[in-house]
């Protein structure tokens, strides 16, 4: 069990290795396009499946939706 | 601060504007009544009938490119802005340089994919430069749903959870809302200080 900040909340995940990839599965974020960061430094796609998430970390993940 | 004021300050600053459909031709309209020196403007799209729903164009501009109309209507709003056009599209290898030399970066585009590229390539490359998002403005109503989130030098305007179908179109209303955040977020960055 690790306790992470997901988007300013407190979040707690049933795992003890978690990477981004795991994260998005885990939460079923299912838009294409998203923006990562992991304490504040930005993860990028080709970076999801070897980018991990330690307990305590900071992590934001930002749809990015069609429209303008 | 008085008009007066505001307009002196403003004056002094350039601001990029990374599409021009609806939220980027509404929100450098806004900038340029306000008094914003200079807007460097980028978009390769020509005006469609079915624009004129949101955009800051005139019926009689449709098959123009959507950069060059933007920059003639401005001219007739406010003359004093200075305005760069730039008929092209925007990539991960040109954004660095075309907007080099803003002090704040509007992103404008429609697509998602298009936000992602803009907002990894300015955290990536410029990481000091404030960029200005639009995210979530499909539909109508629901005017509570509308707010800013800030994240480091990222600040995204919207809703943050429409997404542009069919079923939900992008309309004059909420587009404008959001285009107009972006330039009140502009504002309040230029004035109080980088």
């Amino acid at each position: 069990m690790m306790q992470i900040k997901l988007n300013n909340r407190d979040e707690k995940i049933n795992a003890n290795y978690l990477t981004v990839r795991d994260l998005l599965e885990k939460k079923k974020y299912t838009f294409p396009y998203f923006i990562v960061k992991i304490n504040g430094k930005l993860i990028k796609k080709e970076e999801y499946d070897k980018a991990v998430i330690n307990d305590g970390d900071d992590v934001k993940v930002l749809h990015m939706m069609a429209g303008g | 601060m008085t008009f007066e004021q505001i307009k002196e300050k403003l004056q002094k600053f350039t601001v990029g504007i990374a599409g021009c459909g609806g939220l980027g031709s509404n929100c450098a309209v806004a900038l340029s009544r306000v008094g914003v020196g200079k807007l460097v403007m980028v978009d390769f799209d020509v005006i469609e009938e079915s624009n004129l729903n949101r955009q800051y164009f005139f019926y009689d501009q449709i098959g123009e490119k959507k950069v060059f109309a933007l920059k003639s209507n401005i001219e007739r709003i406010n003359p004093q802005t200075s305005i760069e056009a730039h008929d092209t599209t925007l990539t991960e290898e040109n954004v660095p340089e075309i907007f080099a030399k803003c002090d704040v970066v509007v992103e404008a585009f429609d697509r998602a994919d298009m936000k992602k590229m803009i907002a990894e390539t300015v955290l990536d490359n410029m990481p000091e430069k404030p960029l200005v998002m639009g995210v979530g403005l499909a539909g109508f109503g629901d005017n509570n749903s509308f707010g800013v989130k800030k994240m480091g030098n990222l600040y995204i305007c919207g809703d943050g959870e429409t997404e542009t179908s069919d079923d939900l179109p992008p309309l004059a209303p909420r587009v404008g809302i959001v285009s107009n955040m972006e330039a009140n977020q502009v504002m309040e960055i230029l004035l109080n200080g980088l």
